[in-house]
């Protein structure tokens, strides 16, 4: 495909990514706020309260699923421009190319399966409260 | 025969004496490659949930924030995240070419989009600033 | 000047001594090792760095080579790294420098050829392949027989670009030249859209070709180094992030080009003109 192409795709990602990843990290990172504003279900990494009812929510499951697949599209294609940017052989330029792609479809399937698993069929709920 | 006098990777991470849009850059880059190693190990991190609280509180509770090293990495790497968006979304528009100005008559002493575009740029800084404020009081629980 | 600057006589008022570091190696020896030697330097209000380099080259070491022309900053010879920025030593006056040093390297990355001398044809080798002449599809420019009319606006789109002198001096600025040899950089992508933005021209395709490759403009990520470092104002940084929405609409969104330049053929008397233009002067050709 042509480089612009390319690159208009990773800007695209770069600004889904500012809406889709800023909510994640509001809600990950901003509890003690959102509390405040009572919108908070608690420690955002409390297990029951917060991970297993996001395993089952479907607006959940899609922001992950979109958040995977735009995140790796627009890191790896940034790693890649970076890749690019020096003073290596063009070989290994396009093998470093391939690689990254792998990686990112590797990484990818693994991230959609255990989102999608996680949603279709939940763990069953933690009883006995562990370390932390 | 000539002598190579390249600046190399070394000016991705030296911006010298430039201004801060070229430390911009720099800062971009460091960020979004932390954020990209961060991305691949958090798949698989977080994909941990799929079998069950118990590993889930294993790995992410008693390893990563129970880890004091990490958790301050994870809050770094917050960081990381939102130097990296806001600055990201000026550059994006910028790079499409909204922003900038328009051509002028070059007269000296001579003006260049970078002084068009650095209120953008502060202003992305007082962003910046201001949800990292939120964000140190929420990690740290003083808000 | 002259090197007796204790004479009370003397036309110029030596404001202080300032010592010039710089940047020895030649090419002629290439496994010495680079070295920075001091030169102390007898400075005037208003003296430039070009003319230290010239009192040094007559009083104190003839064998310093740099490059320089016109020492009034419109030939683009005299580009150099002065305290780690590409500045025109020609330009550039000492005292303005504010420092009791002057470090004085070659631009950076370019190969030196021999103390202040770099070697440019990286720059010059890119910029013939982008191009830069107005490209007509169907007629040679030659057999147009006309003049063609732009409106001022028209003019100011590309006008900044054009005054470009290829000195260089944005390429030894620009971190992904740094890294990146094979990458246009700034000088040759600033005349990109300098052309492309001219309503004359017709070869946006052409230039598209050449520079939308994985080591080519998408490579720039405004750092704005080059807007910095020209002494021009030609603001590549400001052409480079014009041409990439300009290769976006068209290249991607097959959005049409504006409307090109009215041609007015020299043989008619009452050309047919577009609304927007206002009358040309009278004729200077017959
Ligand atoms: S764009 Fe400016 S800095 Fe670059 S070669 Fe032309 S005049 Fe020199
Ligand atoms: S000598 Fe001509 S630009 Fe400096």
């Amino acid at each position: 495909m042509r480089e612009s192409k390319l690159w208009f795709m990773h800007i695209l990602a770069g600004g889904l990514l500012i809406v889709f990843l800023g909510f994640h990290s509001i809600i990950m990172h901003y509890d003690t706020v959102l509390g405040y504003l009572g919108l908070s279900s608690g420690d955002a990494l409390d297990f029951n309260s917060s991970v297993l009812p996001r395993m089952k929510s479907v607006a959940h499951t899609t922001i992950y699923l979109i958040l995977l697949v735009i995140g790796l599209y627009h890191g790896l294609y940034g790693l890649r421009s970076m890749i690019y940017e020096l003073a290596i052989p063009r070989g290994a330029k396009k093998a470093a190319g391939v690689f990254l792609l792998l990686v990112g479809l590797a990484v990818g399937a693994w991230g959609v399966y255990t989102i999608l698993a996680g949603h279709l069929n939940p763990p069953p709920e933690l009883t006995a409260v562990l370390g932390g | 025969m000539a002598k190579k006098n390249d600046l190399g990777i070394r000016g991705w991470f030296y911006a010298g004496r430039y201004g801060p849009q070229r430390y911009a850059y720099t800062i971009q880059r460091i960020t979004g490659l932390s954020i990209i190693v961060y991305l691949l190990i958090h798949v698989f991190v977080t994909g941990s949930k799929i079998f069950g609280g118990e590993t889930w509180n294993r790995v992410v509770i008693d390893g990563l924030v129970g880890n004091p090293v990490l958790h301050i990495g994870e809050f770094l790497l917050f960081m990381a995240v939102l130097i990296h968006g806001v600055n990201g979304f000026r550059l994006m528009l910028v790079e499409l070419g909204f922003f900038l100005g328009k051509p002028i008559r070059n007269i000296y002493p001579y003006e260049t989009c970078l002084d068009r575009n650095r209120g953008f740029l502060y202003i992305c800084g007082v962003v910046i600033a201001a949800l990292a404020a939120v964000g140190v009081g929420d990690f740290f629980k003083f808000i | 000047m002259g090197n007796n600057n204790n004479d009370n006589n003397s036309a110029v008022k030596i404001v202080k001594n300032i010592a010039f570091r710089i940047y020895r190696w030649d090419g002629a020896n290439p496994d010495d090792a680079p070295q920075m030697k001091v030169y102390e330097v007898p400075v005037y209000k208003g003296m430039t760095v070009l003319e230290g380099l010239i009192y040094i080259k007559h009083y104190l070491d003839q064998s310093i080579s740099y490059r320089a022309s016109c020492r009034m900053g419109v030939c683009g010879s005299c580009g150099m790294m002065i305290n780690g920025k590409p500045l025109l030593a020609c330009q550039q006056q000492i005292l303005k420098l504010e420092t009791d040093t002057v470090e004085l390297r070659p631009l950076a990355n370019y190969p030196v050829v021999k103390d202040l001398v770099p070697d440019l044809t990286r720059m010059i080798v890119t910029h013939q392949a982008i191009k830069p002449f107005i490209i007509r599809r169907e007629t040679p420019p030659e057999e147009i027989g006309g003049e063609f009319h732009q409106s001022v606006e028209e003019l100011v789109n590309y006008l900044q670009f054009s005054y470009c002198i290829k000195c260089g001096m944005c390429m030894s600025a620009c971190p992904t030249v740094g890294s990146l040899p094979e990458f246009h950089g700034p000088q040759p992508l600033g005349q990109a859209l300098r052309y492309i933005n001219d309503t004359r021209d017709e070869g946006f395709e052409d230039r598209l070709a050449v520079m939308d490759t994985a080591e080519g403009i998408f490579r720039c990520h405004f750092a704005g180094a080059c807007s910095e470092a020209c002494p021009k104002g030609i603001d590549p940084a400001f052409a480079i992030q014009l041409l990439k929405g300009e290769i976006v609409r068209r290249g991607i969104f097959r959005k049409k080009a504006g409307a090109s330049a009215a041609l007015m053929p020299l043989t008619q008397e009452n050309p047919p003109r577009r609304e927007n233009i206002p009358t040309p002067p009278p004729r200077t050709v017959e």
